[in-house]
């Protein structure tokens, strides 16, 4: 079962904490983690997510969910999140996306961002919460805690095939808890594909071609769009060339 | 029978061409797909020939997650390979969609086309290791656009939802993703291979498109690697409404086994001709070959 360890009375505090302070009170196995999958899965064929076989000994149910996401170290994106400009995503220079496009091959280029695979059986007490709150596309804050013998919490396996096998395969399911507001905007502001322009195109230009049900004598004269041509495809395209 | 939402056809000249870069430019004709076994993912070659060579003109997804073929990395080059300024179309960030291009360096040397979409940290940072990415315009979301061979043949493509923005909670990567259709003129008439990633087959404007147009379906790469999820009376509609070419092959990019009970193969069965041809790319392996190949 889930304990709710921070809960509502702790939320406050936390919401108030600068992300310096919140340094201090984080575990090294905490993660703020992007849920990728939240899915019924068959017992017998189940993977870590480092593609080893996960053990028979690991009871993750009958019947059980699985909840995947992918994430960083709490104490990891504190430490760095500052270093980040913020970006106003409705107006990105070309400077800002190679700013972050640098930063984010710099400062995360080998920092660990597991998969966090988290279990729970259609019995479980806690399914229809997980399903409800761990969505694809959210963000949450999970702690996971070396197991025991007779650890009744949730198991979470965290790896990944790049990364060398950890403590927690699997671990246990400590908590789980919504970011901090401001913290959550920053991740979501960082891990995005701000750095990526886009590719250009341009009204009008160019040559009409028929659908297939149209005689090729009888091209179409409609609105169409093309690429902008001011760069080779092949060489890389500015972004203050080709935005759209 | 499925609506046909308003959408407007872009007849656009070969996108690429006119950015220096044409991947049907070259092609006289389009000759299929080759569907690689990747495990639980996938990664599609639109193979064209090229004055009597065949050649894979353009890679869509570039994927491999569970139970990969891949023992050691340098692999997926040798079982994948990609000319350099290739183009690399993603259809959605899922990482069994582009995870083994990490691990090869000929992926990451070709240019990339994705869509706009909320992602996970991992796939974040991997596309910031990639010097030639670009995303596809938001204004073009639901717009039809196409690549031209030199003769009839061509590549309709279209990314099918709206990025909600950084900040959004609910985007469903699976439908607004890109999805691709290869047409090929035949004796018989026009046929198509549809190619949808992950989204169902009738939130794509262009196959809607071709079906009314009366393009024959030639092949599938069965959406969601199989699933039964998503599944609705408007994709079963479409399905078993559309013309079929005398030969039909649904092929299935999945893992064997896996723990997500893909494909679900039934519901195909159900809806389309009994000669229709199934296939899985894990069956691949069982004969030491690389993929199926799924030739008009």
């Amino acid at each position: 079962m889930i304990v709710p360890r921070y809960g509502y009375g702790y939320w406050p505090r936390y919401g108030w904490l600068h992300p310096d302070q919140l340094w201090f009170v984080v575990h090294d196995s905490d993660h703020f983690v992007f849920v990728e999958e939240a899915v019924s899965v068959t017992p017998d064929e189940l993977l870590r997510p480092d593609g080893e076989p996960i053990s028979t000994n690991i009871v993750v149910g009958e019947r059980p969910w699985r909840f995947r996401s992918s994430g960083i170290q709490t104490r990891k994106f504190i430490e760095v999140v500052d270093q980040f400009e913020a970006l106003d995503h409705d107006n990105i220079t070309d400077e800002q996306r190679q700013r972050r496009r640098g930063q984010l091959v710099e400062i995360f280029g080998d920092t660990p961002l597991p998969v966090l695979d988290l279990y729970a059986d259609e019995t479980s007490e806690d399914l229809l919460f997980l399903r409800g709150s761990l969505t694809p596309g959210s963000w949450y804050w999970i702690g996971v805690r070396e197991r025991t013998r007779e650890d009744d919490r949730l198991p979470v396996f965290v790896g990944a095939t790049e990364l060398e096998p950890g403590p927690y395969q699997p671990g246990s399911l400590e908590f789980i808890d919504r970011i901090p507001p401001y913290l959550e905007y920053r991740l979501r502001d960082i891990f995005s594909l701000a750095h990526i322009s886009d590719v250009g195109f341009e009204e009008g230009g160019g040559e009409a071609t028929p659908p297939p049900d149209k005689p090729s004598n009888e091209r179409e004269d409609t609105d169409f769009l093309t690429l902008a041509t001011k760069a080779d495809f092949g060489q890389g395209l500015s972004s203050q060339e080709f935005e759209a | 029978m499925a609506t046909v939402r308003n959408r407007k056809a872009i007849a656009s000249p070969d996108l690429a061409n006119i950015a220096g870069l044409s991947p049907l430019a070259k092609a006289s004709r389009i000759l299929g797909v080759r569907l690689f076994d990747v495990g639980q993912g996938d990664s599609v070659a639109i193979l064209v020939d090229v004055e009597g060579n065949e050649e894979a003109a353009l890679q869509l997804d570039y994927g491999g997650r569970e139970r990969n073929p891949f023992t050691k990395n340098s692999d997926v080059d040798l079982r994948m390979p990609i000319a350099g300024n290739q183009l690399l179309m993603l259809t959605h960030w899922d990482e069994d969609h582009w995870c083994s291009a990490p691990k090869g360096t000929m992926a990451q040397n070709a240019v990339w086309l994705v869509p706009r979409q909320v992602t996970s940290p991992r796939a974040v940072r991997f596309s910031a290791t990639l010097n030639d990415i670009h995303c596809i315009p938001e204004s073009l979301v639901g717009q039809t656009l196409r690549f031209n061979t030199r003769n009839d043949d061509y590549i309709l493509w279209e990314k099918i939802g709206s990025f909600p923005g950084a900040f959004a909670k609910d985007e469903d990567c699976n439908k607004s993703g890109v999805a691709l259709a290869i047409v090929r003129k035949g004796l018989d008439g026009f046929e198509a291979i549809l190619l949808p990633g992950d989204a169902p087959f009738e939130k794509v404007g262009c196959f809607l498109q071709l079906e009314q147009q009366g393009v024959a379906l030639r092949g599938i790469l069965a959406f969601h690697h199989g699933a039964g999820t998503h599944w609705t009376q408007a994709t079963a509609s479409l399905l078993q409404n559309w013309t079929k070419a005398k030969t039909l092959e649904v092929v299935f990019s999945c893992s064997q086994p896996n723990s997500y009970n893909h494909p679900d193969e039934g519901r195909y069965k159900a809806l389309l001709p009994t000669t229709t041809a199934f296939l899985r790319t894990a069956d691949a392996r069982a004969s030491k070959a690389i993929a199926i190949d799924l030739r008009f």
